[in-house]
């Protein structure tokens, strides 16, 4: 079954051609790691599956079900997918609770109480139950993005797009939001991730994307990609990274 | 003699000059406020609507003429036509559509000065536009707006002496009719410019204080 | 009753030399309200108690006091002390202690935009006290002063029309006359005001064009100043 479908994506800044011709498929319950070189394009695709940005060409499908700009559509859709960010985006007037709680009461309407309790076991999931009243603030570059996923599982996604999780983060940090991460793609759900946490890949991932200048020009398990990559740049750039 | 005196009945009026003073800068404000978060929220909208446009040139329009003449021409201007309004009403339409544009602008920057994240996290989470403002956006931005709204009150309570141009007796339009029975300018004038500056820059304090915080 | 737009439109010319007028005026207290603003900048950072005293005193008294009533305390109050002036010079006199005070505080933030760091990483260039100031302290100053400095001038000339009710001669001073001739209050009125947009916008334009050609500053909202 998959989960998700990007079939021949095109995108362009005005001039500039960002996406030429994505294709690009995850099962359900598949893990997928998004690298490639500052600028070549990750951020983008992972804001088109999302609809933050629109699509010149091509078709995007979130099981089964296509992105449009139709916005009654676009909401259950986004409502399906999460989305963490590179710099948390965490809303810093609302408690950690309140983060957690807020899409279940407005977009799905969930009764407060019910509301209370789905977003206390997410916040149990990713270790801050206890931070519940505090305010993002009070919280370290690593916890508030625990959080940031924490809100994401509370909205019971059918998958969570990642873009650069870690990169914001002390080294001492990227530790505990990559173990988070870790068990989620072990509990069945479907991620893909713009990371270059090389050894989060090799453990995690079933699936590698090697994007370069808006084209997919590697994609495999990581023992291949690791082991014998195809492309003289996929080749360099793991290089450089590892 | 060049101060002069005031008598007891020259103080009463003035006081009332103030307190008519102080309700024509409230009910303006009110009302501005009202019409400036209506219009400031339709021409924060990203999307370019009929609604965002009719926003955009109210606001742009009141905040590049006189008030004074939106005094005038709403009191003097109507009258020559032959209808019928009352002073009061024609100053609080033109104080209240001023202070709206102002305070709209002041709505506006506020929204737009909240980060493209929040709008991205919220919208994430399948959130609709409207849904958005309410719970992410306006919470925090009403926290920056507060600021440059008290420099707008401040405005409208110095705009407000131009009420006395079309015959409104607020406290400069009473100071004159004191001056005329009186002949003491520099006591009476004096005055009122102290009445104004108690109000006033407390405010302008208050507002350069918070701004600090933000 | 039938609109007569033939009137003030007839008298355009008479209108738009009265906003020629408000234009001249408006210059020249711009003019000498940034020579005061110097002025006034430097007693609100001065260490001296009484410069500064005196300095703060101006600029707030002008600042949270309507325009009105410091043209009428011009006008009827200066001959309690044998100051004898014309409404014209009155209402100059005025428009510049007002510009003057405004421009005090915008100068000031515009001194205290340049910080100490950005001073020294000058010096550790081995640049000499003139050339940092030339190529670090003016610069950064006139980046945060050049926006609201445009904002005051457009302020004051929407503000200006206020001279009108001491007689000084501007638009709204020839408005009214022309009012007084032929009574078509609303129609003159509404062309004036079209007129005051006109130049405001025309202002916007210009000090837009020069924020960004001279000074690289994108400024792409008007801030709200209310004289
Ligand atoms: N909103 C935008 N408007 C114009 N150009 C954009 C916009 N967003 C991204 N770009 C450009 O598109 C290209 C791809 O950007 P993108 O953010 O997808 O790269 P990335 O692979 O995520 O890079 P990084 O590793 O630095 O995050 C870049 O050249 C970028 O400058
Ligand atoms: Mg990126």
């Amino acid at each position: 079954m998959l989960m998700l479908d990007v079939k021949d994506v095109h995108k362009h800044f005005g001039q500039l051609h960002v996406l030429k011709g994505i294709s690009l498929q995850l099962e359900r319950g598949e893990t997928g790691v998004l690298f490639g070189r500052s600028g070549s394009g990750k951020s983008t695709l992972l804001r088109c599956i999302n609809y933050l940005e629109s699509i010149d060409s091509g078709e995007i499908y979130v099981d089964s079900e296509l992105v449009t700009p139709d916005r009654a559509k676009l909401r259950k859709l986004r409502a399906n997918i999460g989305f963490v960010f590179q710099h948390f985006n965490l809303f810093p007037h609302l408690s950690i609770l309140g983060n957690v709680t807020l899409g279940l009461k407005v977009v799905k309407k969930t009764p407060e109480d019910e509301a209370r309790e789905i977003a206390l076991k997410a916040l149990e999931d990713v270790g801050l139950k206890e931070k519940a009243e505090n305010y993002p603030e009070e919280l370290s570059g690593g916890q508030q993005q625990r959080v940031a996923i924490a809100r994401s599982i509370a909205m019971n996604p059918k998958m969570i797009l990642f873009d650069e999780p870690t990169s914001a983060l002390d080294p001492e940090l990227i530790g505990e939001v990559l173990e988070v991460m870790k068990d989620l793609s072990q509990q069945g759900m479907t991620m893909l991730v713009v990371s270059h946490e090389m050894g989060f890949a090799r453990e995690t991932a079933d699936k590698m994307f090697f994007l370069h200048n808006g084209k997919l020009v590697e994609e495999g398990p990581p023992s291949e990609i690791f082991r014998k990559p195809k492309t003289e740049e996929c080749r360099r750039f793991i290089e450089a990274i590892l | 003699m060049v101060f002069g005196k005031l008598s007891i009945a020259d103080i009463n009026y003035l006081w009332r000059g103030t307190l008519l003073t102080l309700r024509l800068c409230l009910t303006g404000i009110g009302l501005g406020l009202i019409l400036g978060a209506i219009f400031g929220i339709l021409r924060a909208n990203p999307r370019k609507t009929l609604t965002k446009m009719i926003a955009a040139a109210y606001i742009e329009f009141f905040r590049a003429v006189p008030l004074m003449l939106l005094f005038v021409v709403g009191y003097f201007g109507i009258i020559s036509l032959g209808y019928n309004v009352s002073r009061f009403g024609a100053v609080v339409a033109a104080i209240s559509l001023y202070t709206g544009a102002y305070i709209g602008q002041v709505v506006r920057t506020g929204i737009e000065s909240v980060g493209r994240g929040q709008w991205e996290a919220s919208v994430s989470l399948g959130m609709s536009y409207v849904d958005t403002l309410r719970y992410v956006i306006l919470p925090q931005a009403v926290k920056i707006m507060i600021p440059p709204a008290i420099g707008v009150v401040i405005g409208v309570v110095k705009g407000s002496s131009l009420a006395s141009v079309v015959g409104y007796v607020e406290l400069v339009l009473a100071g004159r009719h004191v001056i005329q029975r009186t002949y003491a300018p520099l006591l009476v004038m004096g005055t009122i410019a102290m009445i104004y500056f108690v109000i006033c820059y407390p405010l302008s304090i208050l507002s350069k204080n918070l701004e600090r915080k933000l | 009753m039938g609109l007569r737009w033939e009137v003030p439109l007839k008298n355009l010319p008479y209108l738009l030399g009265g906003a020629l007028l408000t234009l001249r005026l408006v210059g020249i207290s711009v003019v000498f309200g940034i020579f005061l603003g110097i002025v006034g900048a430097m007693g609100r950072t001065s260490k001296n108690k009484l410069f500064h005293g005196i300095a703060t005193a101006y600029v707030e008294l002008f600042r949270n006091t309507p325009f009105l009533v410091q043209i009428y305390f011009a006008y009827f109050a200066l001959p309690t002390f044998n100051i004898d002036l014309t409404p014209g010079q009155s209402a100059l006199f005025v428009m510049i202690l007002n510009t003057g005070a405004y421009m005090s505080e915008i100068i000031r933030a515009g001194i205290e935009a340049v910080h100490k760091s950005q001073v020294e990483s000058g010096y550790s260039l081995g640049m000499s006290y003139l050339q940092v100031f030339r190529y670090v302290m003016l610069p950064l100053a006139m980046k945060a002063i050049a926006p609201p400095l445009g904002n005051q001038i457009i302020s004051m000339t929407l503000s200006s029309c206020v001279i009108s009710q001491i007689s000084a001669e501007d638009l709204t001073f020839r408005a009214m006359m022309l009012e007084n001739r032929t009574f078509r209050s609303f129609e003159i009125y509404i062309v004036t005001i079209l007129i005051y947009f006109l130049l405001a916008e025309f202002l916007y334009l210009v000090i837009g064009y020069i924020n960004r050609k001279v000074f690289g500053i994108s400024a792409k909202q008007k801030l709200p100043t209310m004289i």
